[in-house]
């Protein structure tokens, strides 16, 4: 199947169907998800109305974190495979993921300062997410050092492997080395500790976020396949000029 | 077998006629540890405290030092494609190149950490274990810098591109080798745990590693 | 209403928070958006250059 949607005239078919979809999703999962999560569900217990800042916190860090797996992947099919739409794709997602992850080490510290009392805790999570940060960024950092564009895709797909299996084990460690962690309360084997009152807006808007990128990442892949026309077509000119002038002279 | 100690050996010479060996880490090394004091101020307690630690992040640093050396000069003077082309084992080749720059150029980094550690107040005893932890963690260490370096060969001032990348994937062994100092210091029961985790790590590292750098060398020919 | 906009005392917390994020899914969209612009824009220009 991912040979199937690497021609680029059926992915762009495909793309074409999904994108209005994703759109759609997305703007009924946001108003849904956004309403429940301000009007439709009750404070917390203990936090109060601070919790709010949850409905939005936990979709950032997710899709941080999940924009990263996308990347590993798509750099993946691309180191095997030699998809050129793998490449691109995974070129569009970094800036993506990097802005959620600033996202949610933002709305992160302004939930700390009314829970803990800082604007920063050096916790497990938050660690682990501006560790994150600087995954994207390195990642970001070695595709612009690269002018030759092949080798900024190889190499970058190297690098974003080498980062997922780096990831694991960062987690680990930093769980290893703190110890005010919070246990996670969304996914337990003894079902989520959170209430339902606060799941649904929860998983809503996670929802909402995914179908955001998704349509991001699909919209964009066609814009790119624009611009590669375009540069093609301006290589064309520029090739067909030099070719006029050395007959010239 | 011989080939790879000979390329071993070759990296380990190389290492010590230009630039000077070991000089380069130790002396930054031993900057970064008298520095270190000057801005966090001279209470004896607040410097023991943070004693192993800075080690740990200090000897951190000055692998770094040397990260761009490595796989930057053979593919600026395309040593790499003879690599490609030799018929010898590459990732065998790739962890002799590492190890042997290493072995020649970082043992300084565990006595400057000892008696680093004693400076800043550490007893003997967990100040050894920082020192041995330092060492597990030169492998580590070493083979990100590597890999870095292989990803970055060639880029102008590729220093602070090779930090960057490095830094993330240098966060475990940091973790746990400045861990095992801090828990001998405390003396909590984690730090032969601490110890042990340093040395997975430098072994898992020493595993994987070799194959990431022959990916990243290969990604960068031509 | 008053009570909904002061978030329990929150307010200084929770309303950054969420201006924040919807600013920032907007200027993803809104990029998004320019880029296909100026990409159909590059190329029609070529195109019809050529013609």
């Amino acid at each position: 199947m991912l040979s199937y949607f690497s021609n680029p005239q059926r992915f762009d078919r495909l793309a074409r169907t999904l994108i209005p979809v994703f759109g759609s999703l997305t703007v009924v999962l946001l108003g849904v998800g956004g309403w429940l999560a301000l009007l439709g569900s009750p404070p917390d217990y203990q936090q109060g109305e601070t919790i709010r800042i949850m409905y939005v916190h936990v979709p950032a860090a997710y899709m941080a974190m999940a924009l990263y797996a996308a990347l590993a992947v798509a750099s993946f099919v691309y180191f095997v495979w030699r998809h050129a739409l793998a490449d691109t794709a995974a070129e569009i997602i970094a800036p993506i993921g990097a802005l959620f992850t600033v996202l949610a080490l933002f709305t992160g510290s302004l939930w700390g300062k009314p829970m803990w009392g800082t604007w920063w805790e050096w916790d497990a999570r938050m660690t682990s997410v501006l560790v994150l940060l600087l995954v994207y960024l390195g990642y970001m950092a070695l595709r612009a050092a690269l002018e030759d564009a092949q080798q900024a895709a190889r190499t970058g797909a190297v690098l974003a492997m080498a980062g997922i299996v780096n990831l694991v084990i960062v987690k680990f460690s930093v769980d290893w080395w703190s110890s005010l962690h919070q246990p996670a309360s969304l996914i337990r084997l003894d079902g989520p500790t959170i209430h339902a009152s606060q799941l649904w807006p929860l998983v809503i808007m996670i929802l909402a976020y995914s179908f955001l990128a998704g349509w991001l990442v699909l919209y964009r892949l066609r814009s790119q396949a624009l611009r590669r026309r375009a540069r093609a077509l301006q290589r064309q000119r520029d090739q067909a000029a030099r070719q006029r002038e050395e007959a010239v002279s | 077998m011989s080939a790879l100690g000979a390329i071993l050996a070759r990296e380990a010479r190389l290492a010590w006629a230009g630039g000077g060996g070991p000089a380069g880490p130790a002396a930054f090394f031993l900057g970064a540890i008298t520095l270190a004091p000057l801005a966090i101020g001279p209470a004896a307690d607040l410097l023991v405290a943070v004693g192993p630690g800075i080690m740990g992040f200090a000897a951190l640093l000055s692998v770094l030092q040397s990260a761009d050396r490595l796989f930057g000069d053979d593919h600026v003077d395309g040593t790499a494609e003879l690599y490609l082309l030799s018929g010898v084992s590459l990732p065998g080749l790739v962890l002799a190149k590492v190890l042997g720059q290493a072995s020649a150029t970082l043992w300084p980094l565990p006595v400057i950490g000892l008696f680093g550690a004693l400076m800043y107040g550490v007893p003997v005893l967990p100040a050894c274990v920082g020192a041995l932890a330092l060492l597990a963690a030169i492998p580590a260490l070493s083979l990100i810098a590597g890999f870095a370096g292989a990803l970055a060969a060639g880029v102008r001032r590729s220093g602070l591109l090779i930090a960057l990348i490095a830094t993330p994937m240098m966060v475990p062994v940091l973790i746990f080798a400045a861990g095992a100092g801090r828990s001998a210091l405390a003396g909590d029961e984690r730090a032969l745990a601490n110890l042990l985790l340093t040395i997975a790590v430098s072994l898992a590292t020493a595993a994987l590693a070799p194959f990431g750098i022959v990916a990243a060398v290969r990604s960068r020919m031509g | 209403m008053s009570d909904f906009l002061a978030m329990g005392g929150y307010a200084a917390f929770v309303w950054p928070t969420w201006g924040l994020s919807f600013l920032v899914l907007v200027g993803l969209v809104a990029h998004a958006l320019v880029e296909r612009r100026e990409a159909r824009e590059a190329l029609r220009r070529l195109e019809e250059d050529e013609a």
